[in-house]
Parts: structure tokens; C-alpha cells; sequence
């Protein structure tokens, strides 16, 4: 190829030129790899090439060269089994196209490649291979602030305000450091920013900033210059973190405040300094510029005073004290004292202060019971499991589904791994033991003794309750868990007697994860399971991949058929245009076919009608129960028996009292002695009638009803969760498998998988997609990963004294 | 409301006033075109469901049944019949009324309510995000005016301020915002035009700090590349608009603010039923003076509580648990009452809700417009994103439409579909799309087909029956 093609510009504008290219360069390349199945003998896919305007600037067939971009920009095309291109080739072939297709506003959006799944376009082997050695950095950018950040500050303001601000939607990294604000936003943060104003100049007291409020007291007196200036000080302290500088004062002191005084007042002078100050691109975003020392080849490191908000802002929803206070004694500027302020955050302990309890948790959001959210909050959008809240199960189908319940759980699953901290990727994909939904603080007994709602527990438990209020943790697993789970009574026992993160579950059901039913149901449909999604999650969260998207006019619904499983019905994905992409994801996604959509382990999948089936059942099952315990019951008269139960009844009637008029409550009252009346007489009645012929006859009757007892018929056919695993670039690993759990284990071992997961952490750290300059950083934070023995505190270490973090350079210079 | 529309724009003063889009067609229509005229649009949804019983015209109660088994259409002339009891109010608009049962809309999902699936036509879980735009944020795009689209909440507290509605969408991820705050609605629409000196310096001082705001933003994009310059850009256009927006009013005068309504105690009260007064006069007005031209009102939820009826039992219990006591005869409910009870807590919430429309359309039937009246170019949807019971299948969603777009709609009928999955049945999305047909966006495809009716179901294109 032409040296004019390295660099991916055709020179010149003009179409002549570009013509000539497209004749000596491009279609050779279409020749050799494209016109066997897209030409003149084969029309694969409806799709051909060789006939193609090599014009790209007509216009003529953009689609088309849209179509070809996009199938070598991911490796799709040519095909697995046919000879590939060198590197070089596609990457010259892929920069024609793309620079073709800007002239005529076609071609990839920007602003879409930006979105985190699509950073799976730069080439994996490249950003590990060792070849791509940087310098590393980001570009200079504003980070508008996440949802999170301000509903914290609103928090701390004590005021309820509306959330503005939304993120990237979807199910994955939600802030990025590409999202803008807009109209809307303005809007809603306009409004409240004056509610905020308003309360903090009201003269009924407010502990939004003492010092204002009590400057608007009922009878203050006028305030003096220095005051006035004392509460300035104090609102850029509350709101920035830092003195005004002279360039504030003349901004926001002259230019505001002082000409909106003088047109009404000092109230409106306030409000409006106020307004100004929360509505401020200050405020609003975070600076990330590069505003420190430059080193020679042109970057810039973060300031002091930037690295300490990025630091904050990388571990918290608000500014640190500690970071800001650092920051100002001049003791935050190099990478060694970055690294000691990041150890320090992560070796910080959990103060233990808060509650883990499941209500206490609902009030207030994940924030409760983790003291550092923007981990957790990584693994909740990375692994998207806070999404099983969102996805209707019909309550008829799932009367003991609580998606909050398993939400949490998984919440805990992740903190007792971290908390661990070794082999994290490991375990989060193969660890057996689930933790359940469970109290945890120190005050516990007090707790429970003071709370009615445990006092029942506490009794039946006995001497045993000591023992386990003592450890601080208390189980609040309920039947949703006994259902999500598969527990059996034994270990639903189990759990409550031992709560906490050392729950093992059976070797063969569930493995990490993947077979968590907060996942599985996350990544499932109303009715359904979604093997599709499931398998698109592992190609692009695991395997660094990226699926092309559903081509226009596909109508991406599986047929309905009441005789065949799900699996069954989703063959039709293997004719062969469906099954090139499809081929990415159902092979990977079927293996959790051993889970139903509520993330039940199950061994045969019913059809048909299903859920009436297993309402059957259950019915069924319920009477059994009823019978079998009845029967132990009448085995277990005698006689004597007989007689306890009359003189039980007579001792009872004897002991009840008519209340006394005077009693609160006096007409409930009555009702209940009546009501207990009745039922006591009924009873003694009852027993006195019963004899051993009785007897007898009721045992009869119970045993018949038990041996004729049907259970429902289903059309039920075994589990199928075999699938293949391609894509690890190990082949020890890649392969077909037999269940989730041998895919889960394999993937564990993988290395390409060990790095995607840290291309994630990537993303969500830096707030942006990775480049080929980014390799060292990359390459640095998996070996910090795998040398530590698998510490995310070591991966995240790294990441955050990394150039990619520290350094700004403006990547386009000339533009 | 008496408004002489002609005058008042005579009063305006043509130089004043920017072409803009919501200014042409008070041009076309004081030069007499009809054409030019906007289509106005206001959406009523209420919770709990819109009772057959309580909308069937009396002589047909057997169209009032849950049960109906319906495998023909009725189609029958409001002339000659009687409105259904908690209707009455709406006698003066018969012949621009038309009552529709029978369309289901299982797309929808979600036990008490269809969120954004009844006016999107798309599937939409409980919690779920929107996918996409509702209709009405579509209209309010067409038809826009300084506000493009206004919406209301009656909210469940006195002090909260405004909401994001689970009806409505105006993208992808982005909840319509609704007033709550009666008073904060006034402000915002009509305050900024008061006259009298706190007035002017507050918008004085408005104006200081909008200045301000974007000089600031300003000043940052000098030290940044052209990626983050964009970013900025919006934040800086976003002032701007707002900016923009308060110079129209402005350039409105007194004009609006002699439109706008009468300030009172409804506008502060803690009571459910006067926020909802207030919110319907403050949505005529805007209509009125052509601020905007969609409406969306959230009449009530789930939460709510009705503090206003002089019912011992309403003031304790809300919306939810009126829909979950029993109003059929023989059937149980959550409580011990009796259905008679439950008839008649829902009657009255439903008549009162029918009268605040009936007081709508009757304030925009007094404004001349064109050959005819404002009320000629409006349609007044009412319906429940419960359909017809408080958990409900969806399979049917009874409604109450007044107005016939200018004879675009055929109205003054009674109207019922088949069954579902009968030949003859028909959708909501169906119904969406006549509305979009009248204003003059023929599609014949809108949002998700529902799956499980037959393919002899047309769930394409408009309502034949409604349409002229």
C-alpha cells in the first residue's frame, strides 16, 4: 500500500485522486477478502461489494461502505475460518473508509464511540502486547458532577430537593466524564438552587449556614462590612471548599452580589450570590484541566487542588477534608504522595457505626452501610445487577420474589470479597459462599430486645440467641431467600444460625456471579430468561468484545411455541445470517438455562403452561403437607391424649374473665373473650365427641387421601446448558461446556478476562474510554492486580497514580 | 375566562413580537386561516382506573360491565341518550364528546398502571426508565409555544413542588417534569410578567444573574480544548434559552398577565381537590394565551388522599386503597366495607373530575378562534393509565375524548370495540394515532405491536369509526 494511506487521509480533496486510491488500493483489499461471498457468484447476507461506488463523497452507497466499516472495524469480516488480512491492511482499509464517510457527516458518531461499551473497539492484544508505550494521560476536561454527588450535597444541605441530573442510562458505567448539562438540567437545578437560597436567608432558622441564617434573624441588626464579608467567606467555604480569591470578589462579589444588594436589598444581594455560586460551572462540573507542573514531552499534571477533588471524587460522593486539607499544606502534588493519601483511603476501617439491616438499608440507599460508594457502585454498574429492581415479575408467578432482598444480597457478596481482598475477580466469579440478608452492629441485643418484631425469634431460639446477638450479626433472610436460593429446611436453619458471608451453597448449583439470582434476574425478561443478553454480557464484560447491534428491520423477538423450551425455540438464530453475530453471544448465555428468570436452580424446565403447572403443585404439595401433619396428629392420640385435650379446653374456659367495663379498649375486648368463648366450647365439644371409633375412621380417611394423591402432570424436559466458549485466546480454556458453572470456572482462569475486567475499572476510574496511549497504565495496573495476588486495593492503587490520572495533555493540539 | 381573542391581539402589538413558531399562527388566524391554526392537545390521567359503570351513557348500563362480552362494535349517537350520572357537567359538549371502550393496550406492564406505555404505546416496567417519547411531548414538538409543554401533577403533599412524571416522557431516559406547586406553576409561567415594583426588581435582579451565569461559563471555555468547549456550549445555551424564554414573556406585558388566572387561596392550599382547580386554571390560561399548546395533567395517583370531599372515609384512606374496596355487588374488597361505599367514593372523584374538564373546555369554548371557538381546535383526552379497574389486564382502556380537532374527529358518539383478539378489536396505539392523524402526522405505525393478538387484529393506523 502507498505511503499516502499510512496516515488514513487520502491527500487532496478532489475526487479524481480519490478514485485513483480507491482503484489501486481499496479494491484489491475487497477483491481478495470480500468478492468470494459478496460478488458476482455469492450474495451472502443479500450484501455485495463488488459492484460498490468507489466514490465514497457521492454519497451513492454510504450504507454500504458504512456496513463494510463496521464489520472490519470489530472482526467480524472476513469471517473466523477464512485467511485474514494483516493488521496493517484492515487498519489502512478502515481509515479510508472512515475518513471517506467524515466528509459527507457519515461514519461513526463521535459522541458514540465515546459510551463506555464501545471502548471494546481498540484492539485487546494491542493494549496488552507491550508495543504501544504511551505517554500516557487524559485530555483536559470538565467532569460534570453524578447524580450522586449532588443529592449528597443536598443531603448535607438538609433540604429535599429534585434530582437533576441524570447518567448515561442503561445497565452499565453510568458517570462518564462526556456527559454535558443541558436545558433541563438547568432547569430543575435552577429551581433549586433558589429553594436552597431562600432557606439559607430565611430568619427562621435553618442549619443550612449558621451564619447567614443568623444574619436574617428576627432583630439582627444590620450586618457590617466585615460580617458581610465573613459570610461570603463562609458560603465559598460550604459550597467551594476554599477562600475567594480576588478574581471571586470582583466575579462574584462586585458583579453580583453588591449590584443585585443595591437594587433590593441584602436578602436579594444573598440569594442571588447564592444562585450564581450553585449554578456556576464550578459547582457544576469538576476542573480537571491540568493546572500543575508540565513535564518536557508537553503534559501537564493535575494541580494539587485537582488531584484532591479527582481523589475525593474517585472514592466518595463528596470532597474529603483530609484530601482538601493535604492538598493546602502543599502536601499533595507528587505521585508518592498520591499514593499515600489512596493507601490511606483504602486502608481506612468501616466504622461499624452504621446499620446493615434490610429496612434501615431502604431508607437510605446502598450509602447506609458502605463508607467507601464509589467501589461498591463499580461492581453494582459493572456486573448491573441493582437492575433486578427494575425488570416486573408478575407477583402470581413470583409471590416470594424480592429483587431489594437479592439486590442486597449480591450488594454483600461483593463487600465480603473485597473485604478479603484476594483473588477478587476469582471469587466474585466462583465463590459458593452467599452471604443472606443480615443485621450487623454492635448494639445488636439491645436492638432485638427492644424490637417487638424479633422478640418471637428471640424466644424460640432461646439460649442461642445469646450467643449470636453477641457476634453483632443477625439473619433477616425470609422466604424470598428460602425460594431464590433453593434452600432446603436444614439450610435455611443453617443460615439463621450462622448468618453472615459463610454461606456455602452446593458445589454444583452456584457459582459466583454469574449464578447469582440478583444477576440472573437482572439479565432476564418478565416471563423469561434472556440467554441473548446474558451471553452479550459475557462477550463485552469478560471477553472484550463488542457485538455488532441488531440490523435495521430485524424484529428481534423469539417465536412463541408451547411444546418447545426457550432454547429450543431460539434454534432459528442458527441460520446462518442471524448466527454470525448470535454465534457471540447464545453459545455463552444458554448456560444459565439450569436457572429459571427468578434465578432458581432447576433440573427440568417445564413447558407449556408453566406457571400454572408449578401453581398446581404447589397446591399439592400444600395439602400433602396438611394431610401428613394431620395424620401425626391423630397417631399421636390415645385415650389419655383425648382427655388432655378436654381438660386443656376446660381449664381455658374456666380461666377466662369478662373484662372490666372500665378497661380501655373495653368493646375489642369483649369481642375477644366472646371469640375465645366460642372457639373454647367448640373445641371441648369437639373432644368429648371423638373416640377410638372416631379416631380410627379419621386415620383411615387421611391415610386414603394421601395414597390417592396426584401430583400434576407436566411436560417438563431436562436442562440443556451445554455451550461453547471461544474468545479467551487460551485454548486450555476455550471450548464447549457442559454448565454455567464449568464456564464460570474457565472464565476465571482466563487472563483476557483478568484484563477486561481491569479495561472496566479503567473506564469507570478515569471516566473515559481507553486509547492505544493508555497501554502502560493498563498493562501496569493488571500486573499490580496479579502480583498482589489478586488485590483490587493494589489494581485500584495503581490506576489512580497512574499518568492516565495524573497527567493532562490536550490531544489535539492544532484544532 | 372572557377573552376576546382578536383583541387581544390587536393589544400586542404587532411589532413587538418575534416571528417564532407559536407566534405564526396568531398571525394565520387573525388573517382568518384555518389551516394555520394550532391543534391543541391536553391529557388528563387519572389513577385507579376510569370505571365502565361510570362512563356508560344511561340505556346502555350493560356496556358498563367488567365482564362484557363484546364480539360486534357499537357505535350509537350521544344525541338522544342521557350522560352517565357523574357526567352531567358534560352535557353542553355532547356533541364534541366521544366515549370510547374497548381498546386494550397490553403493552402496557405494571400491576397499577401502564406508565409510559399509555401515552407511548411502549412497553414500560414498573421503575423502568422511559424508553422513548410519549405522545404528547410529540405534539407539544409540533405545536410548540414558549412553554412547549406543560404538565401537572396534584402531587401528594402541600409543600411538594413539583415532579417527574410516570406518564409522560420527553426522550430517551427523561421524565416529563410536572408542576406540583400550584403556586410555583403561577410563578414561573405568569409571575414574571407581574406588574408593581418587587416585581420588577425581581426580574431586574433575574436578569443580573442570568448575565452573570453566562459570562461565567463564558470565561471557562477560554481555557479549554474545543471537546470540552461543546460540553460547555450546551450548559451555555441551556442559560440562554432560559434567558430567551423570560425576554418573550416580557415582551408579552401586561397583556398575559391580565390572562393569567386569579390568584388565590387554591393556589396555597393543602386540599388535593383545589391544587387540582388551580392546575386546570392555570393550564386554560396557558392554553388562552397560546403559552403552550399541549397540556398534560396528572389528575391523580395511587398516594394521593383526598382531603376535599365531605367523606369521613375518603379523608382516611387513599386512592390505592379506594381501589382496593370493592364497588361490584358480591365481590370482596381489603376492608370491611361494602361496595356501595366503593360506588360512591369513586363517583365522586370521578364526577369531580369530569367537571374540572367540563369547566376547561367551557373556558376555551368562550374564546372565538377562526370560524369557531379555541374548543374547536382542542381535544381533551381523559383516561386511566389503569384502564378500567385498579389491577387491571389492560384489555380494555375506557376513555373520554372531548373535542374534534376542527371535524377532524367524528365525536358526539358512543363507541365500543370488540373483545380482545375478536375481529373488530382494536388498541390504544390505534387511538394514539388518530390523534396524530387529525394533526396532520399521518402514521400508521405507533410504538410496540402487542404479540398476543392475532394478526386479524388491525393494530395499524387510526380509528376508522373516529375519524371524518
Amino acid at each position: 500500500m502507498a505511503a499516502t494511506l499510512v496516515s488514513g487521509v487520502v491527500s487532496g480533496v478532489v475526487g479524481a485522486n480519490e478514485l485513483k486510491d480507491f482503484e489501486s488500493h481499496i479494491k484489491p483489499f475487497l477483491a481478495e477478502h470480500c468478492y468470494s461471498c459478496h460478488g458476482n457468484k455469492k450474495q451472502k447476507a443479500d450484501f455485495t461489494v463488488h459492484e460498490i461506488d468507489g466514490l465514497i463523497t457521492n454519497g451513492k452507497d454510504a450504507v454500504h461502505w458504512e456496513k463494510i466499516l463496521e464489520m472490519i472495524s470489530l472482526g467480524d469480516m472476513p469471517p473466523e475460518d477464512e485467511a485474514q488480512p494483516s493488521k496493517l491492511d484492515r487498519s489502512k482499509v478502515k481509515g479510508w473508509i472512515s475518513a471517506g464517510l467524515r466528509k459527507i457527516g457519515r461514519g461513526h458518531d463521535p459522541a458514540k464511540l465515546a459510551l463506555p461499551h464501545q471502548a471494546n473497539r481498540v484492539d485487546h492484544d494491542d493494549l496488552f502486547s507491550g508495543e504501544f508505550q504511551g505517554p500516557s494521560y487524559s485530555p483536559p476536561r470538565l467532569w460534570r458532577k453524578s447524580p450522586q454527588i449532588y443529592a449528597r450535597f443536598a443531603s448535607e444541605m438538609r433540604i429535599k430537593v429534585s434530582q437533576p441530573l441524570l447518567g448515561l442510562g442503561g445497565r452499565g458505567i453510568q458517570d462518564y466524564a462526556s456527559l454535558f448539562a443541558d436545558e433541563a438540567i438547568i432547569k430543575t437545578m435552577m429551581r433549586n438552587s433558589h429553594l436552597i437560597a431562600e432557606h439559607m436567608v430565611s430568619p427562621v432558622r435553618s442549619h443550612m449556614n449558621r451564619f447567614l441564617n443568623g444574619m436574617f434573624k428576627e432583630g439582627a441588626q444590620t450586618p457590617t462590612d466585615a460580617e458581610i464579608e465573613r459570610g461570603v467567606e463562609e458560603l465559598f467555604k460550604q459550597v467551594f471548599q476554599r477562600k475567594p480569591t480576588q478574581g471571586d470578589r470582583e466575579r462574584y462579589v462586585e458583579g453580583l452580589f453588591e449590584k443585585n444588594r443595591r437594587l433590593g436589598g441584602l436578602g436579594l444581594g444573598f440569594r442571588s450570590l447564592i444562585v450564581g455560586m450553585l449554578m456556576s460551572q464550578e459547582f457544576v462540573f469538576r476542573m480537571e484541566v491540568g493546572l500543575g507542573g508540565e513535564v518536557p514531552d508537553g503534559r501537564k499534571m493535575l494541580s494539587s487542588q485537582e488531584m484532591a477533588y479527582a481523589l475525593s471524587f474517585a472514592f466518595y460522593d463528596k470532597p474529603d477534608g483530609e484530601l482538601l486539607k493535604a492538598a493546602g499544606d502543599g502536601k499533595l502534588s507528587t505521585r508518592e504522595e498520591v499514593g499515600r493519601e489512596v493507601r490511606r483511603i483504602l486502608e481506612q476501617e468501616d466504622e461499624q457505626k452504621r446499620y446493615w439491616s434490610y429496612p434501615m438499608y431502604h431508607r437510605w440507599g446502598e450509602d447506609y452501610y458502605q463508607h467507601r460508594p464509589r467501589v461498591l457502585r463499580f461492581f453494582q454498574e459493572f456486573f448491573g445487577y441493582t437492575a433486578a429492581a427494575d425488570v416486573f415479575k408478575d407477583k402470581e408467578r413470583g409471590a416470594h420474589h424480592h429483587a431489594k432482598r437479592l439486590r442486597k444480597d449480591a450488594d454483600m457478596f461483593v463487600l465480603s470479597i473485597l473485604e478479603k481482598d484476594q483473588n477478587v475477580l476469582s471469587e466474585l466469579l466462583t465463590s459458593r459462599n452467599y452471604p443472606m440478608d443480615y443485621f450487623k452492629d454492635d448494639r445488636m441485643k439491645k436492638l432485638l430486645e427492644g424490637n417487638n418484631q424479633y422478640r418471637g425469634v428471640a424466644e424460640k431460639y432461646g439460649e442461642e440467641f445469646e450467643a449470636i446477638a453477641k457476634t453483632g450479626k443477625w439473619p433477616g433472610i425470609g422466604t424470598n431467600h428460602v425460594y431464590a436460593y433453593n434452600l432446603d429446611e436444614e439450610m435455611a436453619d443453617a443460615v439463621r444460625r450462622d448468618p453472615g458471608d459463610l454461606i456455602a451453597l452446593p458445589e454444583n448449583e452456584r457459582a459466583g456471579m454469574l449464578t447469582h439470582p440478583a444477576w440472573l434476574v437482572a439479565h432476564s425478561a418478565n416471563t423469561e430468561n434472556d440467554p441473548i443478553r446474558r451471553g452479550k454480557w459475557i462477550r463485552e464484560h469478560l471477553l472484550a468484545d463488542l457485538v455488532p447491534e441488531v440490523p435495521i428491520g430485524v424484529d428481534a423477538k423469539v417465536p412463541e411455541n408451547d411444546q418447545l423450551t426457550f432454547r429450543e425455540r431460539m434454534v432459528i438464530l442458527r441460520e446462518e445470517e442471524c448466527w454470525r453475530c448470535h454465534k457471540q453471544m447464545n453459545p455463552l448465555g444458554e448456560a444459565f438455562e439450569a436457572y429459571d428468570d427468578f434465578g432458581r436452580f432447576r433440573k427440568e424446565i417445564v413447558i407449556g403452561d408453566a406457571d400454572k403447572y408449578f401453581k398446581e403443585k404447589r397446591r399439592y404439595e400444600g395439602q400433602l403437607k396438611n394431610w401428613r401433619t394431620d395424620l401425626k396428629k391423630w397417631r399421636s392420640y390415645d385415650a389419655k391424649g383425648r382427655a388432655g385435650k378436654v381438660a386443656h379446653a376446660r381449664e381455658i374456659l374456666a380461666g377466662l374473665k369478662e373484662p372490666d367495663k372500665e378497661v380501655k379498649n373495653y368493646q375489642s375486648a369483649r369481642r375477644n373473650y366472646e371469640n375465645n368463648l366460642k372457639r373454647w366450647r367448640k373445641e371441648e365439644e369437639h373432644w368429648l365427641k371423638v373416640d377410638d371409633v372416631e379416631q380410627q375412621r379419621r386415620l383411615a380417611d387421611l391415610v386414603r387421601r394421601i395414597a390417592g394423591a396426584e401430583p400434576p402432570i407436566a411436560v417438563s424436559k431436562p436442562v440443556n446448558a451445554r455451550g461453547e466458549l471461544r474468545g479467551t485466546g487460551n485454548p486450555k480454556l476455550d471450548g464447549p461446556f457442559e454448565n454455567a458453572i464449568e464456564l464460570v470456572e474457565r472464565l476465571a482462569r482466563s487472563e483476557r478476562v483478568r484484563q477486561s475486567f481491569v479495561r472496566h475499572t479503567f473506564r469507570y476510574w478515569m471516566g473515559r474510554n481507553e486509547t492505544l496511549d493508555d497501554s502502560p497504565t493498563l498493562i501496569a495496573a493488571d500486573q499490580a492486580y496479579v502480583k498482589s495476588g489478586g488485590s483490587f486495593k493494589a489494581l485500584l492503587l495503581s490506576l489512580l497514580t497512574s499518568d492516565s490520572f495524573l497527567y493532562r495533555r490536550d490531544p489535539n493540539p492544532n484544532e | 375566562m372572557m377573552v376576546n381573542r382578536r383583541n387581544f391581539l390587536r393589544n400586542m402589538g404587532a411589532g413587538s413580537l418575534a416571528l417564532a413558531p407559536f407566534m405564526q399562527h396568531l398571525r394565520a388566524e387573525a388573517a382568518g386561516d384555518p389551516a394555520g391554526l394550532p391543534k391543541r392537545f391536553v391529557f388528563v390521567v387519572r389513577g385507579n382506573g376510569l370505571r365502565p359503570y361510570g362512563i356508560v351513557p344511561e340505556g346502555l348500563e350493560e356496556f358498563g360491565s367488567d365482564r362484557l362480552n363484546l364480539d360486534k362494535l357499537v357505535d350509537r349517537p350521544l344525541a338522544g341518550l342521557k350522560l352517565n350520572e357523574s357526567m352531567q357537567s358534560l352535557e353542553p359538549f355532547k356533541d364534541q364528546l366521544a366515549i370510547i371502550q374497548g381498546l386494550s393496550s397490553k403493552i402496557c406492564k405494571g400491576p397499577h398502571g401502564g406508565h409510559f406505555g399509555v401515552l407511548g404505546a411502549y412497553t414500560s416496567g414498573d421503575h423502568a426508565p422511559p424508553r422513548k417519547e410519549t405522545l404528547d411531548a410529540t405534539l407539544a414538538k409540533k405545536f410548540p409555544g414558549i412553554f412547549p409543554h406543560l404538565a401537572f401533577h396534584i402531587g401528594t403533599k402541600s409543600d411538594e413542588l413539583f415532579r417527574y412524571l410516570d406518564i409522560s416522557a420527553q426522550g430517551k431516559n427523561t421524565r416529563t417534569p410536572a408542576y406540583a406547586s400550584a403556586m410555583l406553576a403561577y410563578q414561573e409561567i405568569f409571575g414574571t410578567v407581574m406588574t408593581g415594583d418587587g416585581a420588577k426588581i425581581e426580574a431586574e435582579a433575574h436578569r443580573n444573574l442570568m448575565d452573570f451565569l453566562v459570562d461565567d461559563v463564558k470565561s471557562a471555555k477560554k481555557s479549554l480544548n474545543s471537546n470540552e468547549n461543546e460540553k460547555l456550549d450546551h450548559y451555555l445555551h441551556g442559560f440562554e434559552a432560559l434567558r430567551e424564554r423570560q425576554v418573550k414573556l416580557n415582551r408579552m406585558g401586561d397583556s398575559l398577565a391580565k390572562a393569567a388566572p386569579a390568584l388565590d387561596d387554591k393556589f396555597t392550599s393543602e386540599i388535593e381537590t383545589h391544587r387540582l382547580e388551580a392546575h386546570f386554571d392555570l393550564a386554560a390560561s396557558s392554553l388562552i394565551t397560546g403559552l403552550t399548546n399541549v397540556v398534560t395533567i396528572r389528575a391523580d395517583h395511587l398516594e394521593v388522599r383526598y382531603q376535599g370531599f365531605d367523606h369521613a372515609r375518603m379523608k382516611e384512606i387513599s386512592v390505592h386503597e379506594i381501589g382496593h374496596t370493592a364497588d361490584i355487588e358480591g365481590a370482596a374488597d381489603r376492608f370491611d366495607s361494602n361496595w356501595k361505599q366503593g360506588r360512591e367514593m369513586r363517583a365522586k372523584i370521578r364526577t369531580y373530575q369530569m367537571e374540572l374538564i367540563s369547566g376547561l373546555a367551557g373556558k376555551l369554548k368562550a374564546v372565538p378562534e377562526g370560524d369557531g371557538t379555541m374548543l374547536d381546535n382542542t381535544v381533551i383526552v381523559f383516561l386511566s393509565d389503569a384502564g378500567s379497574q385498579h389491577h387491571t389486564g389492560y384489555e380494555n382502556m375506557p376513555m373520554v375524548v372531548l373535542g374534534n380537532m376542527n371535524k377532524a374527529l367524528k365525536t358526539g358518539r358512543y363507541l365500543h370495540y370488540p373483545n380482545y383478539n375478536k375481529a373488530g378489536h382494536r388498541v390504544l396505539a390505534n387511538f394514539l394515532m388518530s390523534l396524530q392523524h387529525g394533526a396532520g402526522m399521518p402514521v400508521d405505525d405507533y410504538g410496540d405491536r402487542d404479540l398476543g393478538l392475532s394478526e386479524a387484529v388491525d393494530q395499524s393506523g387510526p380509528l376508522a369509526e373516529l375519524m371524518a
